[in-house]
């Protein structure tokens, strides 16, 4: 794989081995941040060789510290670099019949905006006074140099750029290639649910991310040089700023973030649904559409994250209320889901098992969701872990299996081979158990009233008898760190001993599955495909009647069926299966 | 299909605007033949010279649509800018500027004459003058905008953090505008660089275009929420 390579699935390995890297690092600093919940205040095994004067103990700023990185790492570069970085730079083109992305150096560029980004974050850490702890949301005044004054703070903040500027480049690129790649008869109504997903995903993208980077532009000028937009109280000068703009402007971009992080999940899951029930995804455009509408609504409700910050009450009502009605096209999405596993001849394969649990873990993080639209229930929750427990569900947990739902079903596709199949359950359902130990233990924790970011929540009587809840809980996050390790051991083996993928392993009909082999080589297919029917033509009494299986390419011609302007020439693509090229009569 | 005149001196080509479910647009990618083509079976070499006209076309198409796409979204980033100081202008009275509002309306005009050179430039075809003079008026709009923040910092004491958020909008918004006419202002030159090169640069010029038009469009923005009393 060449680093200068501009071809999209060596992009999309780049981001996958980066992502990959980040998410190991995330997660340790989670454990970290655990391990100081459970025995606080006691050294953190094995990292004693990075912090020598506590004997490997977080001391209040370090623990401040590893939070703030944490939120970081984990949304900025590693689930999001993984869902649009690797799957969707790796998926979207095959998925719509194309030879590349619209913008080939653009895509790679992007990728070297997020390494720089990455360098930065790496390099936050080494820096005199530590990297970033101003909170994964960067609030002033607290991220003001009045109050973080380091250089880890600054250098993360550019790197949070840099990130912003990589996920607008690929937005962008998405959008136009949807827009303008497709292959000949690959209408909207025929794209995977996947690539609707990260279409709509893209547009958030595209359009919410400038909105961050200018939030961090004034926050970069009042760090570096002087400027007054968010001091405000005894470090102002000359009457100051507001550090409530920056709130408005922050999650202006950061609940979209949400949907950003969760769209292509649900893509990926409504495909799965379909293609591992051998049913016809249930309402195709009722949950297209509904994907749709939650992304327009999404620039509508962020300021839920704002009813304890101080508003006025007519729009705290009229914010409550659009985020209630939010939940509804999620609601039909979900039904649509449960309509399609209804009655289908369900194969519990790993991608499988990855997209139910992330029903499972989406649906428990949507309907805890509920009590913080509201804003009389909002208000007492707010600063609890209630908080942290529901958007881990859906940001962490959901986006997280939602990456493994993608890696399992598109790494014969990346790599032409196949993962040990019994591993990839095991880490599947593993994690997704533990996943509910730990943020189904946050949730009661914070429904009990332990505050989201106290260093030790035991120096306080009321919260004393949380202690065993909380040791409980980190115990089920160092087996779910631990659970990990079947995965990394899946990769390594697979990529060096690893047998060969069949061409169409989880016999499915789309594109990239049909017409393209295993890894894709450069243009990706040999002939463009001309796409003849939707995505999921799955159990077809004529298929199985002419062809004798339950499946059929998108682009597979249906022997006896021919179209009245063409004839159809069958060119063989992949074992099983036949794509066609269009000739005029 | 429509032909399009050249505006910087290069041989006029045939612009075609195909449908994205006619050909697979990405740059590089293999056309496919229309159904017109077809029909009228032209010889091998024809039939590539029409495919590759087809193929550069559906390019450019694809990278004026990324720039218009792009750039509309980009203004996210100004209007957020303006939302910020629009809160504090709701917030307390906004200082008058001690600096000329009609000399930095002129200066805004040089934007506006060279997004009309410009657009005027892209109807011609034999010079690449248009292009030469928005490279001088983005100077001198540079330059004119560095004198008036020098002068409020200097002599009319404008200055940061003392003047506070007022003066911050006023130094810290006008800054991020002319960055943005650095970037369009450099493109342009790269654009007149390629072109005595000898090189077309006609698709270049037309979204580069685009981006005069749009820091135009977003100093009116900064102009009405910033300048303005």
């Amino acid at each position: 794989m060449s680093l200068l390579s501009l071809d999209h699935k060596d992009v999309a390995r780049r981001y996958l081995w980066s992502g990959l890297g980040f998410l190991l690092l995330g997660g340790l600093l989670a454990l970290a941040i655990r391990w100081q919940w459970a025995w606080p205040g006691q050294p953190v095994p094995g990292l004693a060789w990075a912090l020598p004067e506590s004997r490997g103990a977080l001391t209040p700023p370090t623990y401040t510290a590893v939070f703030t990185m944490h939120g970081l790492v984990m949304i900025f570069f590693a689930v999001t670099p993984l869902l649009f970085g690797a799957l969707g730079h790796f998926v979207l083109p095959l998925a719509i019949g194309a030879r590349g992305l619209a913008f080939p150096r653009l895509s790679a560029l992007g990728y070297w905006i997020y390494a720089l980004g990455g360098v930065l974050v790496l390099a936050s850490f080494a820096v005199r006074l530590g990297p970033a702890s101003a909170g994964w949301t960067a609030y002033p005044p607290l991220s003001t140099s009045a109050f973080t004054p380091g250089l880890g703070q600054t250098l993360v903040t550019v790197a949070v750029l840099c990130a912003g500027t990589s996920a607008f480049t690929y937005g962008l690129n998405f959008v136009v290639t949807v827009a303008r790649c497709r292959a000949p008869g690959m209408t909207w109504g025929r794209l995977p649910l996947t690539v609707w997903g990260l279409f709509f995903a893209s547009v958030l993208n595209v359009l919410f991310v400038p909105v961050l980077a200018a939030a961090t532009a004034l926050l970069l000028m009042d760090r570096l040089l002087g400027t007054q937009f968010f001091i405000a109280g005894a470090a102002a000068v000359g009457g100051g700023g507001d550090p409530v703009v920056y709130q408005h402007l922050f999650w202006l971009f950061g609940h979209p973030e949400v949907y950003i992080l969760i769209l292509p999940a649900w893509g990926m899951v409504g495909d799965l649904v379909a293609f591992f029930s051998r049913k016809p995804a249930h309402g195709y455009r009722l949950t297209a559409g509904a994907m749709g509408t939650v992304s327009a609504l999404s620039g509508l409700v962020y300021a839920h994250h704002l009813f304890t910050s101080g508003m006025s009450p007519l729009l705290g009502r009229t914010f409550m209320v659009l985020t209630l009605l939010i939940s509804l096209p999620a609601e039909v999405m979900f039904l649509n889901w449960l309509m399609t596993l209804w009655r289908g001849s369900v194969r519990l394969t790993s991608p499988m098992l990855a997209a139910l649990a992330t029903m499972v873990v989406f649906g428990l993080g949507g309907i805890t969701g509920l009590a913080l639209g509201a804003v009389a229930t909002d208000v007492p929750l707010h600063g609890t872990l209630w908080v942290v427990g529901h958007f881990h569900l859906t940001m962490g947990a959901a986006s997280f299996l939602g990456v493994f739902a993608g890696l399992y079903f598109w790494f014969p596709k990346m790599f032409g081979r196949a993962l040990h199949e019994g591993l990839a359950k095991v880490h599947v359902l593993s994690s997704a158990v533990l996943f509910l130990g730990v943020f189904g233990g946050q949730l009661a924790a914070g429904y009990a009233g332990q505050l989201r970011r106290l260093y030790d929540p035991y120096q306080y009587t009321y919260l004393k008898h949380l202690l065993p809840l909380n040791q409980w809980t980190t115990v089920c996050a160092f087996l779910l760190g631990a659970v990990q390790v079947v995965f990394v051991v899946n990769l390594v083996w697979t990529l060096r001993r690893g047998r060969a993928a069949e061409a169409n392993p989880w016999q499915v009909g789309t594109l990239e599955w049909t017409c393209a082999s295993s890894p894709p080589g450069e243009g990706n297919f040999t002939q463009v495909p001309v796409v003849l029917r939707g995505p999921h033509a799955l159990s077809q009494p004529e298929v199985l009647e002419r062809l004798g299986r339950d499946w059929i390419g998108q682009a597979e011609v249906l022997p006896g069926v021919a179209r009245q302007d063409t004839t159809e020439e069958a060119v063989p693509a992949s074992e099983g299966t036949v794509s066609t090229v269009r000739s005029v009569t | 299909m429509s032909a399009e005149r050249n505006p910087m001196g290069g041989k006029a080509e045939t612009r075609v605007d195909p449908t994205p479910h006619s050909t697979s647009g990405a740059l590089g990618m293999k056309p496919l033949p229309s159904v017109s083509d077809a029909r009228t079976e032209p010889s091998s070499l024809e039939a590539s010279t029409s495919s590759a006209a087809a193929e550069t076309a559906n390019s450019e198409g694809t990278a004026w649509l990324g720039t218009v796409l792009g750039l509309a979204a980009w203004s996210m980033f100004f209007a957020s800018l303006a939302f910020a100081v629009g809160w504090y202008r709701m917030r307390e009275p906004w200082p008058p500027l001690p600096v000329s509002l009609l000399g930095l309306g002129l200066t805004g005009l040089l934007l506006f004459t060279g997004s009309g050179v410009l657009h005027l430039g892209l109807q011609r075809r034999e010079s690449s003058w248009p292009a030469r003079c928005a490279l001088a008026l983005g100077l001198a709009f540079l330059a004119l905008q560095a004198m008036w923040t020098h002068q409020a910092w200097w002599t009319e004491h404008v200055r940061i953090p003392e003047g506070g958020v007022s003066a911050s909008a006023f130094h810290g918004l006008t800054a991020l505008h002319a960055l943005h006419v650095l970037g369009v202002t450099s493109g342009l030159f790269l654009v007149c660089w390629r072109h005595a090169r000898g090189a077309d640069v006609r698709p270049s010029l037309r979204r580069h275009v685009l981006g005069w038009h749009f820091v135009t469009a977003m100093w009116v923005l900064l102009f009405v929420a910033v300048y303005l009393p």
